[in-house]
């Protein structure tokens, strides 16, 4: 239950930082300085 | 590092400068939703973007548009939040970073998670303690696994194999994004039933002076025993 708990931790900081990123129109290696 | 920066950005800057470097008068954007914002959806509409002509040209003022910094306007008009820092970029590259290992992580302890799913359905979860009078020794008998919880414990193992496997097709560049959804979904579901596995089992076969929760307990709780070791001190 202990490796689950720190897959699904690892999962969520990814899904969310997919949510930022497509709400940002960015992808990895396309982040602007300016905006 | 600020001094590089900005010196590479007054670069950039001198390098697009309408009547100098850059003889592009015109730029016509065709297709489906592809302006210059950029954007993943953008990218997929398919659309091309052709340089109608190309000639040295003076400034001119009506061409407000700038295709490669649309909202340069703003910034110039310091109407934008300057967040250029470099604690700011190596902030947003270290968030990257983690974005990017996350899921290597989860694939790498998906496997672990149902290795260790497997003893605890083939051990058994509970044992009674019994004392030989003759010479005290102590003999531990396992107990027979619950039905139930024989069941719950089958379908938790199911639920992390479809989040592995999900896992394994997001890796394979399958719709990345929705088999990172799907394998949330099932280590979200192996949690709720997991953990409902255990509170069913706590409640109906708890921990007493003689009997004591062995390897198919701990194994997949993966929960330090010495946390509840209290109770059997206090049983005693």
């Amino acid at each position: 239950m202990s490796v689950t708990c720190i897959i699904l931790v690892a999962l969520t900081y990814n899904l969310a930082f997919l949510h930022h990123q497509s709400a940002l129109g960015t992808t990895y290696g396309m982040m602007s300085d300016h905006y | 590092m600020d001094q590089t920066h900005g010196q590479l950005d007054g670069d950039l800057e001198a390098q697009i400068a309408p009547d100098e470097d850059i003889g592009v008068s015109k730029v016509k954007l065709e297709g489906n939703g592809l302006n210059a914002n950029g954007g993943d959806g953008n990218l997929k509409g398919g659309g091309t973007i052709s340089f109608a002509t190309v000639k040295p040209t003076q400034n001119d003022p009506k061409q407000e548009h700038d295709w490669l910094h649309p909202h340069i306007h703003l910034w110039n008009a310091h109407k934008l939040p300057h967040r250029s820092s470099d604690a700011h970029a190596f902030a947003r590259a270290e968030a990257a970073s983690w974005a990017q290992m996350t899921p290597l992580i989860a694939a790498t302890l998906g496997p672990l998670a149902v290795l260790l799913g497997i003893p605890s359905l083939t051990q058994s979860l509970d044992g009674q303690i019994v004392v030989d009078p003759s010479d005290g020794s102590i003999t531990i008998v396992d107990l027979p696994y619950p039905p139930i919880n024989l069941a719950l414990s089958i379908v938790t193992t199911v639920l992390e194999a479809f989040g592995n496997l999900f896992l394994i097709m997001r890796f394979s560049n399958f719709h990345s994004k929705l088999m990172t959804w799907l394998s949330y979904g099932f280590w979200c579901a192996k949690s709720v039933v997991g953990i409902a596995n255990y509170i069913q089992f706590g409640i109906v076969h708890p921990e007493t002076d003689d009997v004591i929760y062995l390897q198919g307990f701990w194994v997949s709780t993966l929960w330090p025993r010495n946390l509840t070791r209290h109770r059997l001190v206090s049983a005693a």
